[in-house]
């Protein structure tokens, strides 16, 4: 179960709403895995990719407007993890039929939440004002 | 979530920068290998996880408790950590089980002899209970600081190089052993290696510290393997065979064929292919590159072969082929690459 605590809170309303919901959706399918319920892990994998693509670009959008410096090599990064999001897809593909690959999908996508994705968010922290508009 | 959360992490020492926004998570019952060369921060960061050393830049958070941050150190004895370094000795005035109860106080006297006595079952040391340090071997005395860093139940375990004081085959077992142990434990380890082959087996994910002291790569040990992202974390695993070439639709040339590539037309690259990497054939009648076998070692289960591809004073390639390949019988060959071990990078891309 991984959980937004407060380490990973950038005080910026809409990404971390943003967040919290890729957290919601990581949390529901190792659920799902936990179970050994594994029918639906691809679609909700699939949920899972196309929402963290439409934050990259809200949160892209964010940084610009905000002046933020290196906006550059945030979009390169969020370039490097959709592409990371092919394997876990590759996994989620096996994970009916094939127990590893659930171990795999399962550890993945924690690490690339929380790991990958969440944290390398906290570089930009100071920088980035919610309220401007 | 429990396990070791480090964010933003940067650490110099007077003005020498070693750790740059250095970021790791590891969920309880995961190892993460740290691998890195010489000087690049691995131990430093070990050492700020442990307490040993105030935290300058960023936060460590451990089982949701925030252990240190720039304005707060909580002490070592209060992170509830294991610690195993190469040179983390036994005590040598104690006996075996006297080294493991050492370190679990409030505890119920018969409490403490059963959880030693426990750790050093799993760690198949028994029967040497009531033995002293100096009368056991290397890998023994590994094992009994294994069941000692275990025994307090820490939430995570830090390892720093520890099997490099073991000949190569003890290590082998050893890795296995406290692998085991390890999972069937679920805490959280961070392990750091020098030693890339021992990373791969041991890790659930690998991190790849460059020389700057930043994060250059963290993924499963297949992906670093495969898709190394920088032409150093390519170069971690072994000599590698490198061409340089500019890229042309998407192709670049090398003496033994054409690679694909992602990469933009007219750009400078150089080609790494790893050994295993260059594919030969003796069909006689193909496209490509004849090459001449020069030299050969066995290398375990496998020969690494020198080869001359084409006349006389084409380039060198190192190749690994299987131990049964006799290099005296071999004639009429010729190489390919597999491109499932060749990669290609911008040739300023360090
Ligand atoms: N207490 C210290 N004071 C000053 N410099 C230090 C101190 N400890 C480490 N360093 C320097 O910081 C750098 C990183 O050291 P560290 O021990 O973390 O490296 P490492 O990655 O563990 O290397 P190795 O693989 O050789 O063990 C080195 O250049 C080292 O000389
Ligand atoms: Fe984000
Ligand atoms: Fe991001
Ligand atoms: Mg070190």
């Amino acid at each position: 179960m991984v959980e937004l605590t407060e380490t990973f809170v950038l005080e910026c309303a809409e990404l971390d709403k943003d967040h919290k919901r890729l957290v919601e959706m990581v949390n529901d399918i190792t659920d799902d895995i936990d179970k050994g319920v594994t029918g639906n892990c691809n679609s909700k994998v699939l949920n899972f990719v196309n929402f963290a693509k439409e934050h990259f670009s809200r949160e892209e959008k964010l940084l610009k407007k905000n002046g933020y410096p290196e906006a550059a090599k945030h979009h390169k990064h969020h370039q490097t993890l959709i592409a990371k999001m092919e394997h876990i897809q590759e996994f989620a593909a096996s994970a009916e039929t094939n127990q590893l690959a659930c171990v795999s999908l399962k550890r993945e996508l924690v690490y690339f939440l929380m790991d990958d994705l969440i944290t390398t968010d906290m570089d930009f922290k100071d920088h980035i004002d919610s309220d401007q508009d | 979530m429990n396990g070791l959360h480090i964010v933003g992490l940067s650490h110099a020492y007077g003005n020498k920068q070693v750790l740059n926004n250095v970021a790791l998570m590891i969920p309880a019952g995961e190892l993460v290998c740290l691998l890195g060369p010489s000087g690049c921060g691995k131990s430093t960061l070990l050492r700020l996880a442990a307490g040993l050393e105030e935290v300058q830049q960023g936060t460590i958070v451990i089982d949701d408790v925030t252990v240190a941050s720039t304005d707060m150190h909580i002490n070592p004895e209060r992170r509830h950590i294991g610690l195993m370094f190469q040179d983390y000795a036994l005590f040598p005035h104690l006996s075996i089980i006297d080294n493991v109860t050492f370190g679990l106080s409030g505890m119920a006297v018969d409490a403490v002899r059963r959880r030693a006595r426990d750790l050093l079952d799993q760690v198949d040391m028994t029967p040497y209970a009531d033995s002293y340090p100096h009368t056991l071997s290397g890998g023994q005395q590994q094992r009994v600081a294994l069941a000692r860093a275990l025994a307090p139940k820490p939430k995570l375990l830090l390892l720093d190089e520890p099997f490099s004081g073991l000949d190569a085959n003890m290590r082998q077992t050893i890795r296995e052993e406290t692998l085991s142990v390890l999972k069937r434990s679920g805490v959280a380890t961070l392990m750091v290696t020098h030693d890339p082959e021992e990373a791969m087996f041991m890790a659930d994910r690998i991190k790849i510290i460059g020389a700057n002291g930043r994060i250059l790569q963290a993924g499963r040990p297949h992906d670093i393997y495969y898709h190394p992202n920088h032409e150093f974390v390519a170069k971690m695993f072994g000599k590698m065979n490198r061409f340089e070439g500019v890229v042309l639709d998407g192709l670049v040339n090398t003496p033994l064929g054409s690679i694909t590539t992602d990469l933009e037309d007219g750009l400078k690259v150089q080609v790494l292919i790893r050994p295993e990497g260059v594919i030969l054939d003796n069909v006689g009648k193909t496209a490509s590159p004849k090459v001449e076998i020069t030299s050969s070692h066995l290398l375990g289960h496998d020969n690494i072969i020198r080869a001359r591809i084409g006349n006389s004073d084409g380039e060198d390639v190192y190749i690994r082929v299987h131990h049964a390949f006799e290099v005296e019988f071999q004639k009429n060959l010729s190489a390919r690459i597999d491109p499932e071990y060749a990669f290609v990078y911008a040739i300023d891309n360090v």
